[in-house]
């Protein structure tokens, strides 16, 4: 008989999961293939707690395997949940309802801590493994496969070590960690499930996502041949696939090597693949600003964007604009708006942005019942003229007024019926001169008061313009920093709920509520952030300190140039001012001579 | 023909001439609800597109068992669309129709010519209906209509729904163009199947509270108002038909009518509860959950939901109450929102509640995959060894968060799934006692004897009818505070009598450990669009 060397991948169909794997397992030649009654087995499955199937294993896929091992009565079957950063494996186990089924299978949950126990790790006695992935679209893999699942060996705080410490690059620390395992232990059986898929933008995102229906379950024992036949199956150039890659430029696997037995003829119908550019994922009022974003930045950014589109979907109505700033040198939002900073990198490169202080302390203009305080904006030119003269729009009325009234009186004189009597007419006449002169006068106080206005307003924005020369800033309290080299998980949430009032984002903090129970969310110290604050206020303080010392000898001269300037103007006013009284009323009281 | 329609048809008639109404009483057909004729006009002209697509003259061939045509009538219709005359056509006159009478589309074409020339009368609609079809709806009548009085109107609406969808799945009752309503009856059978919309309706009664209120719709038509004083008792829902008086629409401006009739109802029926709707509002809504393919799209299914809450929030608009409930006052909602509580029904948020409920469910209930939900009066006791009271069960087939499939589980199959477990854990010794809930046993049994369920939920009919009785009628009488109601409801959520869920999803047990009071504040800001005052 002649036996065929290539790597045998399955393709099972069934009228459900079980059905599925049955089929996938017989097509492969039974389990019994793989395992023995003297078998130390371990399980891994993947865990996105809380989400349940399709994002977490199919809970009846993973119960048929189980029943299948459990028929071929191995010593003892160990179940690792593949859980994602911060999670608690058991607690994210039972409320699945996973710790049920192993229990019913007489199965055993094994943590990380076990299994890589100092002093006796499990792991050593662990004679045969089985990966089950549940598959699902991802934004840097396009699709999770066994090789994406495999990394989930390591345990969560051990994953990021060398990528925190900038010792290696996401992608390549994922590769490399998946060829050094597959050296110490290769596992005996990969099962890519694919009855439920999920599409979209993977779990974090669920109300992007859609679950379909393939009915698929892809089986092998080599782990580059299953992913290499998924990845084809639905599309995809296996290349895309980090892992495969990598086994590819090594020659460890080309199409030729594969063996397919497949229950269904053609490839699956194209998939809704993730989001993979930040700036394109859109959510109300939010801008992202990215610099230099590495590939494990890229990815923590774009977890932290699919979980805020869903838990802020309504409540980000209520920020009004908002920020993102991410990578190394991002550019500098000249924005008036809450600026989040994600991550260490962000942090570190935009320490003397703009953005982090507020720059110019305006004096506001209040508009205390009718009477406008304080300067606002300074002004020059056409606009300082314009707001002059909106300043004086109120006297000027009071000139038409005035002009109004007495021209009024004065012609209802010059119509009362023509007498001959000499005293009368002299009365009249007297009478009409008693009104021009209060109108000339009143109109003249009026014009003082519009040119004092003038001139004081010109000096303001003068004064203003100089003081504003001078460095008052000060600490911009709408800058979040997320810390993180990236920021994991979902620690970045615990930030934004004190960054925002809870009213605001009432979605996300029942989320917070309720994923305390097995997740354990970074403890966020007040006092330490409110003494960052103050020193960083502090820093801003001494820096204008320094800057403004030079400066402000040289404004107090001309402050005091402007403020001679000022008073001079304003006596010369007055002196003018009382001038023409004294003119108006002479002229007045000559023209009464001449009339007598 | 009976009296009553002849009654409507003269009416419309008259009408139809004098462009005035005499305003006889008369009987909606096959329904036996008291009503009168003008208002039935409008009623019919509102309601007939739902049920036939278009108001216009009909024609209406009813056939024996081998498909032979034994009457044909034309109903004529008045420019508006509603019948005023039946015209009996001798069946021997009739072209011959060789086509098989399921080409309706082929023997509609053929009439409408031969109409046109021999009455010249332009049909729009042809009905085919099969006479143990007429037979089977009067008999259902006459089982519930005694004495005028109609014993179990819900249970008979149910019965009426499935000889139609029968017929229409024999391929016996048929319409040209579709008639909307069967077409959704029969898609949404065929889709889950194994059901009656008997057994629906009849649920339905059992859970509905027993109350008395009004019920007023407004047809298009300005002084077209139907009012109806609905009495729900434990053996029967009674309709009592009260007319509006002519002063009231000839005193007030059009748009305080519905103000003074709800005032004038309140007084004249002594209820606490009145209603009023507008009819194309209404009918509205219905079109848009009719006109929805199978399997249903989330898409769609949130667009309806969304369209509902908008229905809901916009009181005052397509409805209104009288009177209303505390939580309409602006003076009391102030106080209610200065102790934290963003209740404010007018501010739903119908646009994201859909969304988010579907996100928080699909992300902690396994909503792709199966779930088995039990309903009865009490949740199993395994100790007990007396008889378990009656169950029913529900294998729900879900994908992506909606149901694909329904099937139903009866008594029997729970009872003995049930047993089993009780025989397995009497082979336990005593200090080996199955220390397992009791929905997580069935779960294992029931997934090894039928098929694998990832979760279950057991509600006892006891919270069905109080949930039903508080959002229906609790919540909007005005001498109760609404935000009380929600928090009853959540109570009952907590109670493992009433409800229980197994994997007890994070989501759950949050709702079982928090206080209700608190957990209701921490989720009315995500019911409600802020920007209150």
């Amino acid at each position: 008989m002649i036996t065929d060397s290539r790597e045998l991948v399955v393709i099972a169909v069934g009228s459900n999961a079980t059905e599925s794997l049955n089929n996938g397992l017989n097509l492969l030649g039974g389990l019994s293939k793989f395992l023995s009654k003297e078998d130390n087995v371990l399980i891994l499955i993947d865990l996105q707690c809380p989400f349940t199937c399709p994002s977490s294993v199919n809970q009846e896929t993973f119960s048929a395997l189980l029943g299948n091992i459990k028929l071929i009565g191995v010593k003892k079957v160990q179940i690792l949940p593949g859980v994602m950063w911060g999670i608690d494996q058991k607690k994210a186990l039972d409320s699945l309802g996973l710790g049920d089924i192993i229990q019913n299978y007489d199965a055993t949950l094994i943590t990380y801590e076990e299994l890589y126990k100092f002093s006796a790790p499990l792991i050593d006695e662990v004679t045969k493994i089985i990966c089950l992935s549940q598959i699902r679209t991802e934004p840097l893999w396009k699709l999770t496969g066994s090789s994406y699942l495999m990394w989930y060996f390591n345990p969560p705080n051990k994953r990021w070590k060398n990528i925190s410490n900038y010792k290696n690059k996401y992608e390549d620390e994922r590769v490399q960690y998946v060829f050094e395992f597959l050296e110490r232990k290769i596992p005996t059986l990969y099962i890519n499930d694919c009855y439920f898929l999920l599409t979209g933008n993977g779990p974090f995102a669920w109300n992007t996502t859609k679950s379909v229906k393939t009915k698929r379950i892809f089986l092998s024992n080599n782990i580059m041949a299953v992913d290499w036949v998924t990845y084809e199956h639905f599309g995809l150039d296996p290349i895309k696939n980090l892992f495969i890659r990598k086994a590819s430029e090594l020659n460890l696997i080309d199409k030729k090597s594969i063996n397919l037995n497949s229950q269904v003829q053609s490839t699956y119908p194209s998939l809704k693949f993730p989001e993979t550019e930040p700036s394109n994922i859109n959510l109300e009022g939010l801008t992202i600003f990215s610099g230099e974003l590495n590939s494990g930045e890229r990815y923590a950014l774009l977890q932290f964007l699919f979980m805020i589109k869903n838990l802020l979907f309504k409540d980000s109505l209520n920020f009004g604009k908002w920020a993102i700033i991410a990578g190394k040198n991002p550019p500098d939002p000249e924005i008036d708006c809450d600026i989040i900073v994600f991550g260490d990198s962000a942090i570190k490169s935009s320490k003397k942005y703009k953005f982090r202080t507020i720059t110019e302390k305006r004096s506001e203009i209040i508009n205390l019942m009718g009477f406008e305080i304080g300067v606002g904006e300074t002004l020059e030119g056409d606009e300082l003229e314009k707001a002059i003269l909106i300043q004086q729009r109120k006297i000027r009325q009071k000139i038409e007024k005035t002009r109004k009234k007495y021209g009024e009186l004065i012609a209802t004189i010059n119509n009362l019926v023509q007498t001959s009597d000499e005293e009368a007419k002299s009365d009249k006449e007297e009478t009409k001169l008693k009104l021009q002169m209060r109108m000339d006068l009143k109109i003249n106080k009026y014009q003082y008061k519009i040119e004092k206005l003038r001139i004081n307003i010109i000096a303001k924005h003068k004064k203003q313009a100089i003081k504003n020369k001078l460095l008052d800033l000060d600490l911009n309290e709408r800058v979040l920093e997320i810390p993180g080299n990236p920021p994991l998980g979902w620690d970045p949430l615990v930030y934004l709920t004190h960054f925002w009032q809870n009213k605001q984002i009432s979605t996300l903090n029942l989320f917070i509520q309720i994923s305390r129970e097995y997740y354990t969310f970074p403890k966020y110290n007040k006092s330490k952030i409110r003494a960052n604050m103050k020193s960083e206020r502090k820093k801003i303080e001494k820096r204008d300190k320094e800057k403004n010392r030079q400066l402000k000898s040289k404004n107090k001269s001309e402050l005091n140039i402007i403020e001679n300037e000022l008073k001079s103007n304003l006596k010369n006013l007055e002196l003018n001012f009382k001038k023409n009284t004294k003119r108006i009323k002479k002229k007045h009281i000559r023209e009464g001579g001449k009339n007598e | 023909m009976n009296d009553d329609w002849i009654r409507i048809l003269n009416s419309a008639q008259g009408f139809t001439i004098n462009k005035k109404f005499i305003n006889l009483g008369t009987k909606i057909p096959l329904l036996s609800i008291d009503i009168d004729t003008k208002p039935f006009y409008f009623l019919w002209l509102e309601l007939y597109p739902l049920l036939m697509n278009s108001n216009s003259n009909s024609i209406e061939l009813i056939v024996d068992d081998n498909d032979k045509v034994n009457n044909c009538i034309l109903h004529k219709s008045n420019k508006d669309g509603m019948y005023t005359e039946a015209i009996k056509i001798e069946v021997d006159t009739l072209p011959n129709l060789t086509t098989s009478l399921r080409n309706v589309g082929e023997i509609y074409n053929i009439l409408r010519v031969w109409v046109k020339k021999t009455n010249n009368i332009d049909i729009g609609n042809l009905r085919i209906i099969p006479l143990t079809f007429i037979n089977d709806i009067v008999s259902i009548h006459e089982k519930y209509v005694k004495n005028g009085i109609n014993n179990d109107f819900l249970k008979m609406i149910g019965e009426y729904f499935d000889v139609i969808v029968n017929n229409r799945n024999q391929q016996v009752l048929l319409c040209y163009p579709p008639s909307p309503l069967f077409e959704f009856l029969t898609k949404f059978y065929k889709y889950f199947e194994n059901f009656s919309y008997y057994d629906i309706m009849k649920a339905f009664r059992r859970y509905l509270p027993k109350s008395k209120m009004t019920v007023t719709f407004r047809l298009k038509e300005d002084s077209a108002f139907l009012s109806y004083f609905i009495n729900i008792t434990k053996s029967r829902i009674t309709f009592q038909y009260v007319p509006i008086p002519d002063y009231i629409f000839s005193k007030i401006s059009s748009n305080k009518i519905e103000e003074i009739i709800l005032k004038f109802l309140t007084k004249d029926c002594k209820t606490k509860l009145n209603l009023i709707f507008q009819l194309d509002d209404i009918i509205e809504l219905i079109f848009e959950v009719i006109q929805s393919q199978f399997p249903l799209q989330k898409e769609r299914f949130l667009l309806i939901e969304e369209k509902f809450l908008n229905f809901y929030r916009s009181i005052g608009i397509p409805w209104d109450m009288d009177p209303k409930p505390y939580i309409y006052n602006n003076n009391f909602r102030f106080w209610i929102y200065f102790l934290g509580f963003y209740i404010n029904p007018r501010k739903l948020s119908f646009w994201s509640i859909p969304t988010l409920l579907q996100s928080f469910l699909s992300m902690f209930f396994n909503l792709s995959g199966n779930i088995l939900l039990i309903t009865g009066k009490k949740l199993p006791n395994l100790i007990d060894t007396q008889k378990i009271d009656k169950l029913n069960g529900f294998n729900v087939s879900m994908n992506d968060g909606m149901v694909e499939k329904i099937q139903y589980i009866n008594d029997n199959e729970l009872q003995n799934i049930l047993s089993t477990i009780k025989n397995k854990n009497l082979g336990h010794s005593k200090g080996d006692i199955n220390k397992k809930s009791i929905l997580s046993q069935i779960r294992t049994e029931f997934s090894n004897e039928k098929s694998f369920v990832s979760s279950i939920i057991w509600i006892s009919d006891d919270m069905i009818s109080k949930i039903v009785n508080i959002l229906l009628i609790d919540f909007h009488q005005s001498n109760r505070f609404s935000g009380r109601k929600l928090v009853r409801i959540l109570r009952l959520f907590r109670k493992n009598k009433h409800f229980s869920v197994f994997p007890e999803n994070p989501l759950y047990r949050r709702v079982k450990m928090q206080n209700s009071l608190q957990f209701l504040k921490s989720i009315t800001p995500i019911l409600t669009d802020l920007h209150e005052f």
